[in-house]
């Protein structure tokens, strides 16, 4: 069983992808990956993009997709970036799995009841890993 | 239905007498195909659109197999379709498809030099048709070559054809018997142990971008691979088959070698970033390749973004860029390398901020 966590960061998406053996042990697997857009304006990456995703997530094969839900109203420091609201768009437009919003005071307060076994391969990947691992632990 | 003559003699009477009862198909022309299969070419009556009759040798009942079911179910722009599949009896299994306008990609590679941006773009079709295969229908392939993809003009996609050799692999890490069709495309896991892993059809993709952007891969000429010293060895065995199992023998060395598709008879002007990509797609352990065409097809739309077009003529390199600045490189009458830029609506200019070696100006043009 396999699950996605995905953090959006300005024109990047970072995927933490998880798996489940029949023993509960979670291992992430080697198919997490960052994919990027250059250039959102042109439609050729976008497109590219949406293929990439599409593609990754059929490959994966995952039973749930969450992403870290942002606050599209933040002001200053914490406004997140226009174009991740974009790739966030397409990642959403997935249709064979619906798309989670979590947000991260949902996964702080599961980490708070629940023990977190490992940890993300690489620092970037932290709050992807959580969301998957919040996902795959329910 | 036939309304005209086929000389379709040289077709097994069974197949003759298909063609000749199929209400639906008004067929006008037949090819043979030798070991590929016999070819007819028709036109749906009612559809009024040609398309492409097939038949290959098969196992009984073929049209029952699994396979068989869900290749009927595939519906993917960068796979053919498949229309009607059904059993002939004795031993044929026939396949009914629409036909492609392009005709196929090894086609195309032999009568132009495609540039590097039309080359990634047809590889990125072909993984996205094989992540359907892969990632929906738990299938390999296993017979992945230019010859069989075809070129849709229309669409301007490339679509994934000849899938009667597709086989069914039943856990993730699992494998099937290779296909012994197309010796020259066998990944070594194949040649050395009759093993065809998911990467197996990654290595496919592969030699066909490795073919596209123009690395050395005389498919028409393939005693071209072999040493003086192993053409003479092959030249001195009387029997025919022998002979070829002689030949066999050194093209699977080579491959096992990683001689086959050598990425150092790249074009001079690709830089490493390629090599870097078909050394993973190439790798001789299957599990360091990609694991599943996503991942290649996130470097190739890298590579499609960070690089320029390359388009190579016979007397001059054009260097692309997204935004309509060109550059172009080649050798006067002094044989000096020169490098012309030109932006858009502007005529060429000399850019001498280069040393005249080959890798200075190719620098200069590859910056965006």
């Amino acid at each position: 069983m396999k699950t996605i966590g995905i953090q959006i960061k300005s024109t990047e998406a970072i995927l933490v992808v998880l798996e489940k053996d029949d023993e509960g042990n979670i291992t992430q697997t080697n198919e997490s990956a960052k994919f990027s857009i250059d250039d959102p304006n042109k439609p050729n990456q976008v497109r590219q993009f949406r293929d990439q995703i599409n593609a990754a997530f059929d490959s994966i094969g995952a039973i749930r997709i969450g992403i870290v839900a942002r606050n599209a109203n933040g002001k200053g420091d914490r406004a997140p970036s226009p174009i991740s609201f974009k790739l966030e768009g397409i990642v959403q437009l997935y249709d064979k799995v619906d798309i989670e919003q979590v947000w991260k005071q949902t996964t702080n307060s599961f980490f708070k009841k629940n023990a977190k076994m490992g940890s993300a391969k690489n620092k970037y990947q932290d709050d992807a890993y959580e969301v998957a691992y919040y996902l795959i632990s329910q | 239905m036939v309304t005209v003559k086929l000389n379709d003699e040289d077709s097994v009477k069974a197949i003759q007498d298909f063609v000749r009862n199929t209400p639906d198909i008004d067929v006008y022309e037949y090819i043979r195909r030798g070991c590929n299969g016999e070819v007819y070419f028709g036109k749906r009556i009612k559809m009024n659109d040609e398309v492409v009759l097939k038949f290959y040798w098969s196992q009984k009942d073929y049209d029952a197999t699994e396979e068989a079911v869900i290749l009927q179910n595939i519906d993917h722009k960068n796979i053919l379709k498949i229309y009607d599949l059904r059993f002939v009896p004795p031993n044929y299994a026939y396949f009914l498809k629409p036909r492609i306008s392009g005709g196929d990609l090894q086609g195309i590679i032999d009568s132009r030099k495609l540039s590097t941006k039309e080359s990634l773009e047809i590889v990125s079709g072909v993984l996205l048709g094989l992540n359907e295969l892969h990632s929906k229908h738990n299938l390999v392939h296993r017979d992945l070559k230019p010859g069989n993809v075809l070129f849709d003009l229309e669409k301007n996609i490339p679509i994934i054809a000849d899938i009667g050799s597709v086989k069914k692999i039943h856990q993730a890490d699992g494998y099937v018997t290779a296909s012994k069709s197309t010796f020259l495309y066998l990944p070594p896991e194949a040649i050395l142990a009759n093993e065809y892993y998911y990467q197996s059809d990654i290595y496919q993709v592969g030699i066909i971008m490795f073919q596209l952007v123009g690395g050395y891969f005389p498919i028409h000429s393939p005693i071209d691979w072999l040493t003086e010293r192993e053409k003479k060895q092959v030249d001195a065995i009387r029997n025919r088959d022998d002979k070829c199992r002689k030949f066999d023998e050194f093209i699977g060395n080579k491959v096992v070698k990683g001689q086959l598709a050598k990425t150092n008879s790249l074009p001079f002007y690709l830089d490493a970033t390629f090599k870097r990509v078909l050394n993973k797609a190439l790798n001789f352990h299957y599990e360091r390749r990609y694991t599943n065409p996503s991942l290649f097809l996130k470097d190739i739309h890298s590579l499609l973004r960070s690089s320029p077009d390359y388009v190579q003529e016979p007397d001059r390199l054009l260097i692309i860029h997204e935004e309509g600045k060109e550059f172009q490189l080649y050798e006067n009458s002094e044989k000096e390398v020169v490098l012309e830029k030109r932006v858009p609506n502007k005529g060429w200019r000399k850019d001498n901020s280069h040393n005249g070696t080959l890798e200075s100006p190719l620098s200069v043009a590859r910056k965006k």
